[in-house]
């Protein structure tokens, strides 16, 4: 069981049963897991800082002066949508698809069949 | 900066539509203690937790940074789980290299624990996972951190919200939940009962399940649109089970507005976020937090029963129970219309869809969801006097023929 520590509650919520992801390993060694988390989250931090600066220069472009408030108002039309969907998903492309490749090769470091047998 | 009436700011519904910046419509809006009746309201701090607004019906995530985050997060879960060039589809044709090094054609059906033996070593099988579940962990710490940086100013905004019409709020604080409700289903930080913000959480959560695709309810309005008549076609009363933050209610309501919708969750802060909600959209539905085993509702008392993604968090025991439940509280030819994993398409067999649904279950936190294959959910109904017809209008999980029931004389 686990509670959250809340400051204050509402009274309808109560204990749950903590789950166990934090604690699993799927790459053998805690600190390849980690170091895949890292590498998403750092792409997402990019992104991010990316996407602020787009709206900053879209701002400084049509209003000649940007604040943080005007920022965080914007909201984008359907062009700025679509351009930035597409950019995103490059960006994407650009650094995780590699994870993909040579996937045909992939073998586990017991296998009976280890890739310098293929070549 | 002055204070945002959130429901001013629900007017702008096509805002998209031209470059805006939103702030000279916000400064001329009320604040919201002014529009508020609950004294509560007061205390509520909306430029602290809604400072942008929304789009259409979807709340903006409170900063620009979370929004921008959790977009890159679903995209890099689009490329993992569903581009042509996914991590998934390249675990898949390792899947098949896996069987044939071991002496088994593709096609094989082995048993789980045999599947996970063959599989949980692989890299390119655990990269996969990995990645996947890393998108899902690093989107809810994202949407938690997010919430509890302004965690009293929205315990304040629901609790303004629940005395507030259309509609009522039911909760239950002294309900017993079962064990089996009160796990962090999908890894969500707290699960469905233990986090006060966690219809916040869930929310934005899951349209990101959706991969940033169902920002206007469309995943769930199609399955509202779907749900099959009675057999004389008289919908006076509708009741969706395991309404969590309440999108599939709000959509009945929509598509039927004379009749009276209610919507029942296990989860105390589901539902009452999904009533915040709903009174922020003007939409008269109710919120009732139960068990769907256990309404509390009259026997006999709907015309339609829905359920949507419910059946695979729970478990095939006390799915049992909610099929009698379904079946006592609609009238003789009411429907019942349950879409979920499995009522479209049949459950995978592959090694490959074998291993996905385990890992899903194993670590992603889906504690029921792996017995749910093999859940007899149209024997269940047969059992309880509903007539099962298995090609019915498509819901919204792959569009095909979907089960639903009648309940028979």
């Amino acid at each position: 069981m686990a509670t959250n520590p809340t400051r204050q509650a509402l009274g309808a919520e109560t204990d749950f049963i903590k789950g166990d992801s934090d604690d699993v390993v799927l790459l053998g060694h805690p600190m390849l897991d980690n170091m895949m988390q890292m590498i998403i989250a750092l792409g997402a931090e990019v992104w991010t800082g990316q996407q602020r600066a787009r709206i900053t220069e879209k701002l400084l472009a049509t209003h000649g002066k940007v604040t943080t408030e005007m920022i965080e108002q914007y909201v984008p039309t359907p062009e700025d949508l679509a351009k930035w969907n597409a950019e995103r998903k490059a960006m994407a492309r650009r650094v995780y698809a590699v994870m993909a490749r040579n996937d045909a090769a992939a073998a586990p470091v017991d296998s009976p069949h280890p890739n310098i047998d293929r070549r | 900066m002055d204070r945002l009436d959130r429901r001013t700011l629900f007017s702008m519904a096509g805002a998209t539509a031209a470059a805006t910046i939103a702030a000279p419509s916000v400064a001329a809006s009320v604040p919201i203690a002014a529009a508020a009746a609950a004294p509560a309201a007061k205390a509520t701090s909306p430029l602290a937790t809604e400072p942008r607004g929304r789009i259409g019906q979807m709340k903006r995530l409170p900063s620009l940074d979370v929004s921008s985050n959790q977009e890159f997060l679903a995209e890099v879960r689009t490329l993992v789980q569903a581009s042509p060039e996914s991590l998934q589809n390249a675990a898949r044709r390792r899947s098949v290299q896996i069987l044939r090094e071991h002496g088994y054609a593709p096609e094989t059906e082995l048993p789980v624990p045999k599947v996970v033996e063959l599989m949980e070593k692989d890299p390119t099988m655990m990269a996969s996972a990995r990645a996947w579940l890393a998108t899902q962990e690093l989107m809810w710490r994202g949407l938690k951190d997010t919430f509890d940086a302004n965690r009293d100013a929205y315990l304040s905004e629901l609790r303004a919200a629940e005395k507030r019409g259309p509609g009522t709020l039911e909760l239950q604080p002294a309900m017993h939940i079962p064990d089996y409700a009160r796990h962090e289903i999908h890894i969500q930080p707290g699960g469905y009962v233990g986090d006060p913000l966690a219809g916040y959480i869930y929310h934005h959560g899951t349209n990101y399940f959706f991969l940033g695709r169902n920002v206007q309810d469309e995943v769930q309005t199609a399955v509202a649109n779907a749900a099959p008549l009675p057999t004389d076609r008289k919908v006076r009363r509708i009741l969706e089970i395991g309404c969590s933050c309440g999108q599939t209610t709000v959509a009945l309501k929509r598509r039927f507005p004379d009749a009276e919708v209610w919507g029942v969750d296990v989860g105390g802060p589901m539902v009452h976020y999904a009533h915040m909600r709903a009174t922020d959209l003007g939409v008269a539905v109710n919120f009732r937090q139960a068990l769907a085993e256990s309404t509390g509702f009259p026997d006999g008392h709907f015309d339609m029963v829905v359920s949507y993604i419910l059946l695979h968090e729970v478990p095939n025991v006390q799915n049992t129970q909610i099929m009698k439940e379904v079946a006592r509280s609609l009238r003789t030819g009411g429907t019942y219309y349950p879409v979920d994993f499995f009522t479209a398409t049949p459950a995978p067999k592959d090694a490959y869809g074998v291993f996905r649904r385990w890992w899903d279950h194993r670590w992603n936190n889906e504690p029921w969801a792996l017995e749910h294959m093999h859940y007899d959910l149209a024997g269940d109904l047969e059992r309880v006097g509903m007539q099962v017809t298995r090609n019915g209008p498509p819901g919204s999980l792959g569009g095909k023929p979907n089960l639903f029931a009648v309940k028979s004389a």
